[in-house]
């Protein structure tokens, strides 16, 4: 699986092994029962430390993403859709928190902050109206 | 343990190394940091035996250094120098041929493996090798013998990307097994701190940090303020930082600490940025960002 | 350690072919010159076949960071030290072979009025003094690195060959002297110096190895 590492994302590498990974995960790309690399495995793909992947997969197992069998590997866990849906909104709401921290930090007020978005979310509307017809 | 070195000092006319500290589980890589001087060659001479310490202690595979020991652990330790000393009027296939008779593990179709893998010519005078392929060389002699533990001295100062590249693959390849080890010493950190798990950062003579490289990267980060809002934050947090009229950049060490204290201030969160090695070596022994 | 000492006269195999050729030459200027001188540079091959060759190893590991190459090695320390002096002995050891032929070829010929006994003299003092010479050599050089020794070294081997050569013709001289006949008269009295030597050689080595690290 493709994962991309940087120095410069403010979150650590382990962080970013686990924030692709889900969402590989999650868009189907790693279907479930999948098997995944092995910690040294990937650890030489992505040619970073293994403590760092270890890291990142202990999280994505504490979070259920992943289980691990001894002797036979690690695998991209049954995630029942309900959870799935449950992930979905959790990783969502991370990133919408992350945007409005920055728009906070540039100024915006709240009901700025959320008339914008309804703009957004209406130019999206649009876009896919016209895309159909 | 495979290395297991404590309190470690040596003094020179110069230069003195003082209590240094070396740890390095089974399986795992630690990158020895450092601007030029810091004393990272005397290190690695002294956990190889090569000078002693003033005071201190060296256990390597659980065993000291002494007379009966030294080659059963040299023997089991592969060795690439930073000026890789041969004999250069010697042929490639005359030194390979000397080295191997001290290494009971040798394994010649791994060393041929690798030697045509760098296309080195055996019949050349190792002194007409290219810069490159004398580091390629050196590496091949120190992998021909399967080492438990690979330490390796400036290997890739003076070579350029695509060979640094390519020597990160082969120590990620030996690392993989989970049963090697590898030390190595770098004042270039761009592409070897990738796969180190500890970074031990010497200057002049001491150890500055020493941790899990994750850590490091986790808690040691680039943040921007304003002046203003950085006069508000204890100075204790940060060990460098820069001003440029009402802007401030800084290197904060424990970023946890840092955002919490910041988002109390101020009710925002921070405008952080992730650091590489060299900045943050930069920032410990110079102070500087 | 074997190896190790192979290594080293490989490295200098031109010097040692060079060394036959300079040892010939001796032997023709023995030979040639009717004059005592010539016998005496026959004395005194062993002693520049050493420093020739020693001077040689030594300077290529000193340019070639070879101790260091070999201290990475999974060689014991102490190895290092003793192939040097074991290389060493072999090469005093030749040299003064090569001195014995020679002079005994010119004692064959029948020049310069040269005994067997003189040859057994020649030979044996040749090589204490070599192993001296040697010894001390390499004693220092692993005190004090090759740079410093080699200067002082070609002082020393012509100091040596210049109080090697007047000590074996005052030996001739005094042979007849009365005070030194009673001992001279003793078969094996000349056996004292390469014991001597040897002594000297094997102190040398000791504390070389005491001290290398």
């Amino acid at each position: 699986m493709y994962i991309h590492l940087s120095q410069q994302d403010v979150r650590p590498l382990y962080q970013q092994i686990v924030d692709q990974v889900k969402v590989l995960i999650m868009d189907g790309t790693l279907s479930p029962g999948q098997d995944l690399p092995s910690i040294r495995q990937l650890a030489q793909q992505l040619l970073t430390s293994v403590i760092t992947v270890r890291r990142a997969y202990d999280e994505l197992e504490r979070e259920g993403y992943i289980y691990t069998r001894p002797g036979l590997g690690t695998f991209v866990s049954n995630i029942a859709d309900a959870k799935l849906e449950e992930m979905r909104q959790k990783q969502a709401s991370e990133l919408l928190w992350a945007a409005i921290q920055q728009c906070r930090i540039l100024g915006l007020e709240d009901e700025e902050i959320e008339t914008i978005t309804e703009s957004l979310l209406d130019r999206l509307k649009e876009d896919r109206h016209d895309n159909r017809g | 343990m495979i290395i297991e070195a404590r309190k470690l000092c040596k003094k020179y006319p110069n230069f003195e190394l003082r209590d240094v500290d070396i740890s390095l589980p089974e399986g795992y890589v630690l990158g020895l940091i450092g601007p030029n001087g810091a004393g990272k060659t005397t290190t690695i001479k002294l956990l190889m035996d090569i000078i002693g310490p003033d005071a201190g202690e060296i256990e390597i595979f659980g065993m000291h250094w002494n007379e009966e020991n030294e080659e059963t652990i040299k023997q089991r330790i592969g060795y690439v120098g930073e000026e890789q000393p041969f004999y250069d009027d010697m042929s490639v296939k005359w030194t390979s041929n000397f080295v191997k008779q001290f290494y009971p593990n040798w394994d010649e179709e791994f060393y041929s493996d690798l030697i045509n893998r760098f296309e080195i010519d055996e019949a050349k005078r190792v002194g007409d090798l290219s810069k490159g392929n004398r580091v390629r060389f050196a590496l091949a002699l120190a992998l021909a013998h399967r080492p438990h533990l690979l330490i390796l001295d400036e290997p890739t100062s003076g070579l350029d990307p695509i060979i640094r590249h390519e020597i990160l693959k082969i120590l990620a390849e030996t690392i993989s097994d989970g049963r090697r080890s590898i030390l190595f010493s770098t004042h270039i950190t761009e592409d070897l701190d990738k796969i180190a798990d500890y970074i031990v950062l010497l200057n002049d003579g001491q150890v500055l940090l020493s941790d899990e490289k994750d850590t490091i990267a986790s808690q040691t980060k680039k943040v921007y303020m304003r002046k203003d809002e950085f006069e508000r934050l204890p100075l204790d947090l940060f060990i460098a930082h820069n001003t440029i009229s009402n802007e401030c950049v800084a290197v904060t060490t424990s970023f946890d600490e840092f955002r919490q204290v910041y988002e109390n201030i101020t009710g925002n969160e921070p405008r952080a940025f992730g650091m590489t090695l060299d900045e943050v070596m930069l920032a410990y022994a110079k102070g500087e960002v | 350690m074997l190896s190790l000492v192979y290594k080293d006269f490989y490295q200098t195999r031109k010097v040692l072919i060079f060394c036959l050729v300079i040892w010939a030459v001796f032997l023709g200027i023995g030979m040639i010159n009717g004059a005592e001188g010539g016998a005496s540079l026959v004395y005194s091959f062993g002693i520049i076949m050493v420093n020739t060759v020693l001077t040689r190893i030594l300077y290529n590991e000193d340019r070639y960071q070879g101790t260091y190459f070999m201290k990475t090695l999974p060689i014991k320390s102490s190895l290092i030290v003793t192939s040097k002096f074991v290389g060493g002995f072999i090469l005093v050891a030749g040299s003064s072979l090569m001195t014995c032929l020679a002079a005994s070829i010119i004692c064959r010929m029948g020049l310069h009025g040269l005994t067997s006994k003189d040859v057994a003299t020649a030979t044996l003092m040749s090589f204490a003094f070599t192993l001296v010479f040697c010894g001390v050599f390499l004693r220092l050089y692993f005190a004090y690195g090759y740079a410093k020794v080699a200067q002082y070294m070609v002082l020393a081997t012509i100091g040596i060959v210049i109080i090697v050569s007047v000590i074996i013709s005052t030996l001739k001289e005094l042979s007849t002297a009365m005070t030194l006949t009673a001992i001279m008269n003793q078969p094996y009295w000349i056996a004292i110096f390469p014991i001597i030597g040897i002594i000297v050689y094997i102190e040398c080595w000791r504390s070389a190895l005491r001290r290398f690290k």
